[in-house]
């Protein structure tokens, strides 16, 4: 059964988030914005407008009834239940709808997404409906009601973006031809690893091609990529004048794909230039996603990790336009991943969803997102290792993978990641087999600020009856526990591979990776990483220390 | 019906950001020579390094220049490119952050900020505000303003000088 779940877009929610409305236009370029309402709304759209600063000083023009738009309209703000009108497919420079409810009952009823934007504001939405429309929409989307039980927390200010298309099933390459053809794609740029196209997934997905495609292969892309190798595909892509990009692959695959989106799109021939969060404009050209492992969300996320090998970092890009137009979820495609890369990429989809429940971001959209990840993790990833041939295992995890994503890059990660990126840079070792052993350690450390965010978890993890049946002081560590036994479960199932502590992370000549005295390093580069400003709690190098320590 | 409709000046959020940020530009530089843990962030920023703390799309801003040997200095400069760059979405956000309501690592989870630049510059920055914030602030309001609050050794020292400075002229860039 082919499944699919659209773009929700861009949702801004919480107090003072129609101000915000303001940047996110100017980011996609609209310098002249109309406001629509219904006659008789238009002393609290005045209202909402006046809060509204725009790049351009000319102010909003405001229609209400039936008047037409002016032609120049590029931005189109719709205000309370007031439909799309008829003309505005004409608006040839129309960059963006953004929907702002006036009420709660301009939230219900809504069957699709109706903006790029939506707008839910604390002054004229109660966070009891916003709670309700994250659950409606949740619902809408992947098509199943969320189990989370609890009332939802709605924080103070939020936002969250999920603009990729996904489309998931067991024979899905074959959508492609389609998107492509829709998309008006004929001369694409495929990115991709040798291990993929000696495994011969790279001619799987040629064959799904339109016979028409006049398509160009880079495969070289190595498991830690690195901003050099994107400017090298930067000037091919110019070159040989390709329209579109195709990532099939891991996380090294897809990040590297959507830095040469960024380099394309902004014209710049240095993309370190562009790093930071929330400042990249759009970015036009087209890329399509098809993931070969369950693990990185990448396929999802706003986020582009590129390592920068000459400062031993990683650098980190945020905006919701790094997310692909359409990612494949094939679960066919990850059929012959080995038992241990299944194993540590669905550790690195725990992680991402265990962080995004508990760290500073978190918001009612990435809670349900999150929730339903580690509901399918629980069920299917040692499953997964132990069945590789079954594919609703396989098919289950990509999409706890992709859900763990679109919960993640929206309320980003912690300490975790942290030390992980860390780890990375300065040892080689893989990141889906730090986040398995670091996981436990970096809850244990956090526990004190997120002690009833992490207890929720037992539902998932093991059931509702434990959660009702523990004392409360008990349910956190107990879903910590749940944890070091997944690991220690799948280091069985991958026949000692899989790591519980990281010593046991071992290189291709049997090794260890990480070696005690290269903990200064790993501390002083974990200091550096974006995600430390989303943990939870504080910490510093003594605490990178200890927890190092304690895992190793 | 249609109007044309221009967004309200908000001149008192204007004024009091503003001066939050003149009194940040006074106490930031004092306290990068003062306080051994602005100090030991303040390091990272190489010489001439150029920092800016402002409000999208025109509000006010400050801006801030570093030795390269850990002493930060406002920049009074002609206006140039900063290499961080960390603005506010908007004015009210802004009031939001320097009302201390929101703690400047949960705007930039909101998705408040925008930051261009290199990452642990940004980091830096972001521990040198709240260290700042613990020296000028009472507890309680600190402790709304950052994520965690951790007493600082010689805080009443610090605090005197802080204040202090913030009677006194900017000391200029060497820079």
């Amino acid at each position: 059964v082919t499944r699919r779940i659209p773009p929700l877009g861009t949702v801004i929610g919480g107090t003072a988030a129609v101000e915000q409305l303001g940047y996110e236009l100017g980011l996609r370029g609209v310098c002249s914005p109309a406001a629509l309402c219904r006659v008789g709304d238009e002393r609290r759209a005045r209202g909402i407008l006046k809060r509204l600063h725009c790049e351009s000083s000319k102010g909003i023009i405001l229609l209400s009834g039936r008047e037409e738009l002016p032609p120049e309209t590029d931005g189109l703000i719709l205000l309370g239940g007031v439909g799309l009108p008829s003309g505005a497919q004409d608006l040839k420079r129309l960059r963006t709808t953004v929907r702002i409810p006036l009420e709660a009952s301009d939230l219900s009823g809504t069957s699709a997404p109706a903006a790029e934007i939506t707008v839910i504001d604390r002054s004229r939405i109660a966070d009891k409906s916003t709670a309700e429309f994250a659950r409606s929409t949740f619902a809408l989307l992947t098509g199943e009601e969320s189990n989370y039980p609890f009332p939802l927390r709605v924080p103070a200010a939020f936002s969250f973006s999920a603009d990729t298309a996904l489309v998931l099933g067991d024979e899905v390459l074959s959508e492609l031809a389609g998107i492509l053809r829709h998309d008006g794609v004929t001369a694409p740029f495929l990115i991709t690893d040798r291990g993929l196209r000696d495994a011969g997934l790279l001619e799987k997905l040629i064959e799904a091609l339109p016979a028409e495609t006049d398509l160009q292969i880079c495969d070289e892309v190595p498991p830690d990529s690195d901003y050099r190798l994107v400017m090298r595909l930067a000037e091919r892509f110019r070159g040989q004048k390709r329209d579109a990009i195709i990532a099939l692959g891991g996380g090294s695959v897809l990040d590297t794909a959507k830095g040469l989106m960024l380099s394309l799109g902004t014209g710049s021939d240095l993309i370190l230039e562009w790093e930071g969060s929330n400042i990249l404009p759009r970015l036009e050209v087209p890329f399509y996603a098809i993931p070969t492992t369950a693990g990185t969300g990448s396929e999802s996320t706003r986020v582009a990790v590129i390592s920068d090998h000459e400062r031993h970092r990683k650098r980190l890009f945020v905006s919701p336009f790094l997310q692909p137009r359409a990612a494949l979820l094939d679960s066919g495609l990850s059929a012959s991943l080995p038992p241990y890369l299944t194993s540590i990429t669905g550790m690195d989809a725990l992680a991402h969803a265990m962080e995004a429940f508990t760290c500073l971001g978190k918001n009612p959209f990435s809670d349900l997102a999150a929730w339903r990840a580690v509901e399918l993790i629980s069920v299917h990833l040692k499953q997964a290792v132990l069945e590789p041939r079954e594919s609703r295992h396989r098919l289950a995890m990509a999409l706890a993978s992709t859900l763990a994503g679109q919960a993640f890059s929206n309320s980003m990660v912690g300490m975790v990641h942290s030390i992980g990126h860390a780890l990375g840079s300065v040892c080689g070792a893989p990141h889906g087999a730090c986040m398995a052993v670091l996981l436990p350690h970096v809850l244990h450390f956090n526990l004190d600020f997120i002690a009833e965010n992490v207890s929720e978890l037992l539902v998932p993890l093991k059931d509702r009856e434990s959660y009702d049946t523990t004392i409360e002081s008990l349910r956190a560590p107990g879903v910590i526990s749940i944890v070091r036994g997944l690991n220690h479960a799948l280091r069985e199932a991958t026949g000692g591979r899989h790591p519980t502590r990281l010593r046991e992370i071992l290189g291709s000549d049997g090794d260890p990776l990480v070696r005690k005295e290269a903990f200064g390093d790993i501390t002083s580069t974990a200091l550096g990483d974006g995600s430390m400003i989303y943990n939870p709690r504080e910490f510093g190098a003594g605490d990178i220390l200890a927890i190092l320590e304690e895992s190793y | 019906m249609t109007v044309r409709i221009k967004p309200s000046a908000m001149r008192f959020k204007r004024l009091y950001i503003r001066i939050l940020l003149m009194v940040l530009g006074k106490a930031i530089p004092t306290a990068s020579r003062l306080s051994a843990a602005v100090r030991t962030e303040s390091r990272s920023f190489p010489r001439g390094c150029r920092i800016l703390l402002g409000v999208w799309p025109s509000g006010p801003d400050l801006r801030l220049v570093s030795d390269g040997e850990g002493g930060l200095y406002r920049d009074t400069g002609p206006k140039s490119e900063a290499d961080l760059a960390i603005r506010l979405k908007s004015l009210e956000a802004a009031f939001r952050l320097f009302t201390f309501r929101e703690s400047t690592a949960g705007s930039e989870a909101a998705g408040r900020l925008a930051a261009a630049g290199e990452l642990p510059l940004l980091l830096s920055f972001i521990r040198i505000i709240d260290a700042v914030e613990i020296i000028l602030l009472p507890k309680p309001l600190a402790k709304l303003a950052v994520k965690e609050w951790t007493r600082p050794v010689g805080l009443s020292g610090l605090r005197a000088s802080l204040y202090l400075s913030l009677a006194l002229p900017a000391k200029r860039s060497p820079v």
